[in-house]
Order: C-alpha cells, then sequence, then structure tokens
C-alpha cells in the first residue's frame, strides 16, 4: 500500500485495524520531530532515545484513545512532552532555581513555583554531543527553562501554531504566547552577550 | 522571514533534512566589534581588511543585521540638511574672545574661536549631526541599549520605539492592518528600531533554521519490537464496538468454549437439560390430573397462601419499626406535648411555622427562581 498519499488519521486506521506497516509509517513520519524535540530538551541523545521510544510505544499502545478529530502530530507530541517533562522533574542533580512562573504574582509565589535546572557538569562527551547540535543558538536553546523550550521548539522548529502548542502543552492561550515572547528575549539577550 | 514548518507536511524521511545556514562557533567567536562594522558600513576600511569582514557576514546573520543598522544610520546622517545658525550667533561667539589680545598676539584664540571665524555655519551643522549621531547611537541596539517608550503610535516619525514583544508580534503578523501600517511609518524612519527588527529577523530566521535530529539507527525497529502490533488491534476494535455487542460477543465465545465437540458430548449436554425439565413437568401434571383438585381450588389455594406471606412480612416490617428508639422517642415527645401549655404550644408552632418559611425561601431561591430567569451570562470584562 502506499502510504504518502494518506494522511495521519488514514494512516492511524489502518494501525488500529492491525498494519504493522501503517505503525512503520507513523514511525517513519515522527521519528525524527519526536527525537528533535525531546533531544533538545533533555541534551543526552541516549536518554532522548529511551524517552522517545517509551512515548511511540505508549502512543502506539493507546491508539484506540485517540481522537481523530484532533491532529495525530500533536497528540504525539503531547505524550512525548509529558514524559519528558516528567523525567526533568523526577531528574534532581545540582539543582539551582531561577525562575518562578510567569504568572507568580509575589516573590513568595515565584519562589515557589521554581523550576529547578539541572546542572549535569557536562562530561567530554556531552560537550561534544551539545556542541555538534549546532552553535549558539543550541546553546542557548539549552539554557532556557523547560516550558520555553519546549513552546519555542514546538512553534518555530515544528511549526505548530500558538492554539496547538497550547493543546500539546496543556497551559492556557496566553501562557503559551508568555513562554514564547520571553524565551525568546532571552535567547536574543544570551545571543548578544555572546557577541559581545 | 522564512515561514515555520508545515506540520502536516511529513518530514523527509529517507534522508536527512537540507542543512540550514548555520552560524559556526569559530565565525561567533570572532565577531568584529561595532567600530570595525560603522567603519565598513562608511566605507572606511582597507580593500583587505572589507575583504575578511565580508567572509564573516556571510555567515553571521547577527553581524549583518548590525551592519544593516549601521548602514541605514549613516544614510539618514548623510541625507541630513545643513542648517544655519540663528542671526546673533557669531555675535554671541565673538563677545566671549579677547579680539584685542588676539589681535595683539599675546595670546593665540581658542581653537574653538579661530574653527568659528573661520567655519561658521559647516561647524554648527556638523556639531548638530554629531549630537544626533551620538543621540540615535545610544538607542542603536548594537550597543546592547534598549529602545525606550512603548509600542510605535504614529507614521510621522514619533519618538516612541518599538518594544520587544511588538516586534515579535510585528514579525509574526500577529498585529492588526492598522497597527501594522503604523509600524512600518515608523520604521521607515527609525534606523534604530529597523535595526532592532533586522536582528530580531536573524533570531526567528535561526531558530526557524534548526534541524531535526534523526535518533539512531535501528530506533522504529526498537520501537515496534516493543510494540503488539495483534494487542493494539484487539484493544483498538474493542473500544470502538458498542458495549451490548461486546457483551453478546463475549457470552458467544463463552458458550462456543463450553460447547459439546462430540456426539457423546452432546448427548450428556441434553441428557442434563432436560433432566430437570422432565421433572417439573411430572409434578404438574400429577397435580393437574389429579382427581381430587380441580383448577380454581388450585388457584385459591395460591390466592390464600399470596396474601398470607404478604401479610406476615407487613405486620413484621410494621412492629420493627414500633420497636425503634426513633418512634418510641417521637412519640413520648408528642404525650409530653400534650401535657404542656398552651403558650409553650404556641410558641413552638410559630418556631415549627418560622422554620418552614425560611426552608422555602431558600429553596425558592436556589432553585426555583433561577430557573424562571432564564440563562445568566458572564459579562464581559472592561
Amino acid at each position: 500500500m502506499e502510504y504518502a498519499a494518506l494522511d495521519d488519521r488514514e494512516v492511524v486506521a489502518l494501525a488500529c485495524k492491525g498494519r504493522e506497516t501503517a505503525f512503520r509509517e507513523l514511525l517513519a513520519r515522527y521519528e525524527r520531530p519526536v527525537f528533535s524535540l525531546v533531544v533538545r530538551m533533555v541534551r543526552d541523545p541516549s536518554l532522548a532515545e529511551d524517552l522517545a521510544q517509551e512515548a511511540f510505544v505508549k502512543a502506539f499502545h493507546a491508539l484506540g484513545s485517540y481522537d481523530p478529530r484532533y491532529k495525530f502530530s500533536s497528540w504525539l507530541f503531547k505524550i512525548a512532552n509529558n514524559l519528558t517533562i516528567d523525567h526533568l522533574r523526577k531528574k534532581q542533580l545540582d539543582t539551582v532555581s531561577i525562575h518562578g512562573a510567569p504568572s507568580a504574582g509575589s516573590s513568595e509565589e515565584e519562589a515557589r513555583t521554581s523550576i529547578a535546572v539541572v546542572d549535569t557538569g557536562e562530561t567530554p562527551e556531552e560537550y561534544t554531543a551539545n556542541r555538534e547540535l549546532g552553535g549558539q543558538i543550541e546553546v542557548a536553546i539549552g539554557r532556557l527553562r523547560p516550558e520555553y523550550r519546549t513552546a519555542i521548539l514546538l512553534r518555530h522548529v515544528e511549526g505548530h501554531t500558538y492554539e496547538e502548542v497550547a493543546e500539546i502543552m496543556e497551559v492556557p492561550l496566553g501562557t503559551v504566547k508568555t513562554y514564547i515572547h520571553r524565551g525568546r528575549s532571552e535567547l536574543k539577550d544570551f545571543l548578544a552577550e555572546v557577541a559581545a | 522571514m522564512s515561514g515555520p514548518r508545515n506540520p502536516e507536511t511529513p518530514p523527509n524521511v529517507g534522508g536527512g533534512d537540507p542543512e540550514p545556514e548555520r552560524t559556526s562557533m569559530s565565525s561567533l567567536q570572532s565577531h568584529p566589534d561595532s567600530e570595525r562594522l560603522e567603519a565598513r558600513a562608511a566605507g572606511e576600511l582597507a580593500p583587505q581588511e572589507a575583504q575578511a569582514l565580508d567572509a564573516h557576514l556571510e555567515v553571521c546573520g547577527r553581524c549583518r543585521a548590525e551592519l544593516e543598522g549601521w548602514t541605514l544610520l549613516l544614510a539618514e546622517l548623510g541625507s541630513l540638511p545643513e542648517r544655519a545658525p540663528t542671526p546673533d550667533f557669531a555675535a554671541r561667539v565673538m563677545a566671549q574672545v579677547d579680539v584685542e589680545r588676539v589681535r595683539q598676539g599675546a595670546v593665540r584664540p581658542s581653537p574653538l574661536a579661530r574653527l568659528v571665524e573661520g567655519l561658521g555655519d559647516p561647524v554648527f551643522s556638523a556639531l548638530r549631526r554629531l549630537r544626533r549621531h551620538r543621540r540615535a547611537e545610544v538607542r542603536h541596539p548594537a550597543t546592547g541599549a534598549a529602545p525606550a517608550g512603548g509600542a510605535n503610535t504614529g507614521a510621522s516619525g514619533s519618538t516612541r520605539h518599538l518594544t520587544p514583544g511588538g516586534i515579535q508580534d510585528y514579525l509574526e503578523g500577529a498585529l492588526a492592518a492598522r497597527i501594522r501600517a503604523r509600524v512600518d511609518a515608523h520604521l521607515a524612519m527609525c534606523p534604530g528600531c529597523s535595526g532592532e527588527v533586522a536582528g530580531w529577523r536573524v533570531l526567528f530566521r535561526d531558530i526557524e533554521a534548526l534541524p531535526r535530529i534523526s535518533p539512531a539507527a535501528g530506533f522504529a525497529d526498537r520501537v515496534m519490537d516493543r510494540v503488539r502490533v495483534e494487542a493494539v488491534a484487539e484493544v483498538t476494535a474493542r473500544q470502538q464496538v458498542p458495549l451490548a455487542t461486546r457483551v453478546g460477543q463475549r457470552v458467544a465465545r463463552g458458550l462456543d468454549r463450553i460447547r459439546p465437540r462430540s456426539r457423546r458430548g452432546w448427548l450428556v449436554a441434553g441428557g442434563l437439560a432436560a433432566a430437570p425439565t422432565f421433572g417439573v413437568v411430572a409434578v404438574v401434571a400429577s397435580v393437574v390430573l389429579s382427581p381430587l383438585l380441580s383448577f380454581p381450588d388450585l388457584l385459591i389455594f395460591f390466592q390464600w397462601r399470596v396474601f398470607a406471606v404478604a401479610g406476615a412480612l407487613g405486620g413484621r416490617v410494621l412492629a420493627t419499626l414500633a420497636e425503634t428508639p426513633l418512634l418510641h422517642a417521637t412519640w413520648e415527645a408528642l404525650s409530653g406535648l400534650s401535657q404542656a401549655p398552651p403558650v409553650a404550644l404556641l410558641a413552638a408552632f410559630a418556631l415549627a411555622a418560622a422554620l418552614v418559611a425560611t426552608a422555602s425561601l431558600v429553596v425558592y431561591r436556589n432553585l426555583i427562581a433561577p430557573s424562571l430567569m432564564g440563562e445568566t451570562h458572564a459579562q464581559p470584562t472592561a
């Protein structure tokens, strides 16, 4: 069967009927987008592969609950993003709290909602891997807090609309706009700092 | 700015993404400073130096943006008209110069006095240009200073500059047409904001040029090793079938599992199913066919038994209720009330009536009145 002419929903329908080739088609379409998002979130290719695998397996076993009214890519990215964020939350190595939630109304609330940024202390291999990811813009994206990173990557690299990003991240639309604006501002500041 | 990728478009699966234009680490580490870029924009660099700088500019969008800002700035400075000072300018300057001492050679005139005397209007114009240049330079993004003020407010070269948020909305096409037109007009006249927008545009382009990264070879196989395709299909099919159908299918599968597979099995199953049936039929037949019993007698007998059983059950229930402490206490209270004075009875009645009225009011306001008034809507906030 020629899958190239089919859209995601049709391929999913075939997968639901037990066609292994349909599963492979979905993998071929989304292994790079999903892996790219995850690896830029965790900055560790090996770990990213494990998380991306887990996301696909979980999604495939839950295909019966996929609602075709929504985009398959949004549904899949939501699963991958949730897995990644869960992992980042569980990982507590040398954490340094830098920012609170953008919606925080007081310094106490900001402190309470601050996100822990993991200082992994790059190994030589990680250093090389990070640099291979592509220069200063990659390094700058790696320094963003996870919410900003996800929002910017989904918006600019994957081309999702603000509404789709909000659906994937399960946050209000206004919050997504805040994440993306602040994230881009931080990127610009960082790059200006490097250039100076 | 190139638009974001279409998410509906399947990624290039077989081959790698075309490698986007990217700024390398080494080139970023040797960014030219603002003075060199300004000199390049003014055409003041030596040919070899300009050639080396151009090679960097080819791979560095940020420096290109800064150069664009300098070019715009210098173009505006170059187009400034010369302005004449006020008519009494020379007189005011000369009033501060000791002409007599100059004439006698006791002192040399100050450089300012000599310039004013010799150059007059051109110096004044140059000073004005320099002042404007410095003011613009302070606002220029290349120096790191952010423009002051909020969003642009007019096409007439307003001094209110674009905010970072406004620029991002502008580049994403999120502004209304009227506001966008005003921003365009402002950008046409404001090199500072133009440079700032160019810098943001480069950032947008750099982010969107980030490549998709492939997992290690064999990723799909490793995923498929963990996916039980038949189970997925079975679960999916089950979820798509209505509940009644699923129950029927399960019953049918159960019956199919226990049905006899041989003739002897069918005989045994038939015998087991028929034995109770034969017994019941035999008992009924013996009763009905007995000469001592008629059918009306049988009906009367059953009717008598039903009433007897119902009466016994009803009496048991009433007896149980009568023995409960609550009923007993209620009875005692009512007995006590009958012996109370009339004033106390009247007060108790009034209290009970007030309670009933309050309860009725609560029920009306919360349950009945809202349904009579129709739906309510949230009011938009100002």
